[in-house]
């Protein structure tokens, strides 16, 4: 298991007038090699919860044991080799003069050699799917979605076993964030690395993660398989957050054409389904 | 159509813009020989990838830069005329993207004032303006909250009622919404649409959040400095394959019927909500094609 949290509560700002529960005595495991994608909304505690992973935050009371080390306890070196946290807007923390000094920051302080810190560097630059020609210009010369995929660059080159990003498309646009998500289902695809994704775009998470996990109000308030949350359409409207555009569509016609599934949440999926009935054709 | 009746606003003619740099080769014509004209109390959406043009655009109609080439006339006033600058900035309000980084009062009600005291306008004037500026945005009870305590999107609708206060005709905003959440953003855009509708106020907002562009009643896409599409959201979203190639997206039904129509069955085309979509495929899947 890859992360376990229990009765986890987290309180900001303790015993002064602005005290806030964050985190309301939370229960989750997340096992080795899951994509898993957290959803709800700004205030829900689901970037608290995360915090928690390599122990920035320590919870309030509960626990939280990530690859059997707690994170209460001190000495969290070895836990955060274990967990990168690509924070939102991470591009804001470039700061190197170039992309490559950039992204061996971090390789440095753990005295790596030289070679190997290249080697590593060379190998990572393709991985977010950038050139490698890059690796010698500033990282101030380069698009918004290419400073992101820097930045992130700088995280996966530590070879963390869990990677968790906070909003990783925010703020790009629809091109910028198809390539982050690509290469993250990519990444997911070839090294089965534990991700976790904070997101807003239901759309897209519904896509690439096998696992969605809904917070609100500080508690776990939906957890299944995309297509188990997202049909639950009733439950995630009561929180105020909403499924798929498609997946209304199939609701509505499914009331005219009961042989429809409307268990669907991408055009890909909704377009089958519509040519299977088009032909006649049986279920799946 | 009533519409064409009204008067231009904003008049763009023949605009190009380049960002100099000493080093040729970071030499950006940002814009190329742009022509637009925005009427009076019309809402329309700029779309455009990162790196567009778009900004410059906006920032060209408020007159915080001027134009390399052409110009730029708002309300009557050419932008290079440094005469009409401050009355330029009066008629058109722009929000900008980080709602962190707009917000100088330490009170909501003092940020809304700004504005105006620097206008010079009268204290019992500013007291009356802020108040009805930050009832339209619906943060009336807010007056003396901590603007930094503040969701993002009433971050936004402070920086709007900061603008409504100076009285302005127009409202740029240069994607005053990318860094909000959907709860966010659907009050921003509420807002914008009530200031539209009730106010006569014209809205350019610019933005690659698609679902932000149904509302309005003029789509502008930019690509690389050049205007490549103009009309109303349904002609705009008619040409699917378009959009996508200039990296921006559809609504999901749109593609659907536009996938759909790959394997030969006769779909319309600019499909973009789900009780279109439904109105279209219910008949046509009853009838099995």
């Amino acid at each position: 298991m890859a992360i376990v949290v229990e009765n986890l509560s987290y309180i900001y700002l303790k015993g002064s007038p602005f005290e806030r529960k964050a985190l309301d005595n939370v229960n989750l495991v997340i096992n080795q090699g899951e994509f898993v994608g957290i959803i709800g909304h700004t205030g829900s505690g689901k970037s608290t919860l995360i915090q928690h992973f390599n122990g920035i935050l320590k919870p309030t009371s509960g626990k939280v044991i990530v690859d059997g080390i707690d994170t209460s306890n001190k000495g969290l070196k070895e836990l955060r080799k274990k967990v990168g946290i690509v924070f939102q807007y991470p591009e804001q923390q470039l700061f190197e003069e170039t992309v490559y000094k950039d992204i061996a920051f971090g390789l440095k302080q753990l005295n790596q050699s030289e070679d190997e810190i290249d080697k590593k560097i060379r190998k990572v630059i393709k991985i977010v799917g950038l050139d490698e020609d890059i690796l010698e210009k500033s990282p101030f010369e380069l698009s918004g979605g290419q400073k992101r995929r820097v930045a992130i660059a700088g995280i996966l080159v530590m070879e963390p076993s869990i990677l968790v990003l906070d909003e990783p498309a925010a703020g790009l646009d629809p091109k910028g964030r198809n390539e982050i998500f690509g290469f993250l289902q990519k990444l997911y695809n070839q090294t089965k690395i534990t991700i976790i994704i904070v997101s807003h775009n239901m759309e897209e998470v519904a896509k690439i993660v096998n696992r969605v996990i809904v917070i609100n109000k500080g508690k776990i308030a939906m957890d299944g398989s995309p297509r188990e949350v997202f049909s639950n359409v009733s439950a995630l409207e009561n929180i105020g957050l909403s499924a798929p555009q498609i997946t209304y569509l199939m609701k509505k016609l499914k009331k005219k054409i009961p042989d429809l599934r409307d268990d669907i949440f991408t055009v890909e999926e909704a377009k089958r389904e519509i040519l299977r009935y088009l032909k006649g054709g049986a279920h799946d | 159509m009533k519409q064409d009746m009204k008067r231009n606003i904003i008049e763009i003619i023949n605009v190009s813009h380049t960002y100099k740099s000493a080093d040729i080769e970071n030499t950006i014509e940002a814009l190329s020989n742009v022509n637009v004209a925005i009427k009076e109390g019309s809402f329309v959406v700029i779309l455009g990838r990162n790196g567009s043009g778009k900004s410059t655009l906006a920032k060209l109609i408020n007159a915080l830069i001027l134009p390399t080439e052409g110009k730029v006339i708002v309300n009557g006033m050419d932008t290079r005329d440094s005469k009409y600058t401050w009355e330029i900035r009066r008629t058109v309000g722009m929000v900008f993207q980080n709602p962190d980084n707009q917000i100088i009062g330490t009170t909501v009600e003092e940020d809304v004032a700004f504005g105006p005291e620097n206008l010079g306008i009268p204290p019992a004037e500013i007291v009356k303006r802020v108040r009805n500026s930050l009832e339209m945005v619906g943060l009336s009870e807010f007056g003396n909250s901590a603007p930094h305590l503040l969701s993002g999107g009433q971050k936004q609708r402070v920086a709007i009622a900061g603008i409504l206060a100076m009285k302005p005709k127009c409202i740029v905003l240069d994607e005053a919404t990318s860094m909000l959440d959907p709860i966010g953003r659907r009050e921003v855009m509420n807002i914008l649409q009530k200031l539209n509708k009730e106010e006569g106020i014209t809205i350019i907002h610019i933005t690659h959040n698609m679902d932000e562009a149904f509302v309005a009643d003029r789509v502008i896409v930019i690509n690389d400095g050049m205007i490549v599409a103009d009309g109303t959201p349904k002609e705009i979203f008619s040409d699917v394959d378009k959009i996508k190639d200039l990296g921006l997206d559809v609504p999901q039904v749109t593609e659907l019927l536009n996938e759909l129509g790959k394997y030969g069955y006769t779909l319309p085309k600019g499909i973009l909500t789900v009780d279109e979509a439904f109105d279209v495929l219910w008949p046509f899947l009853m009838n099995r094609g």
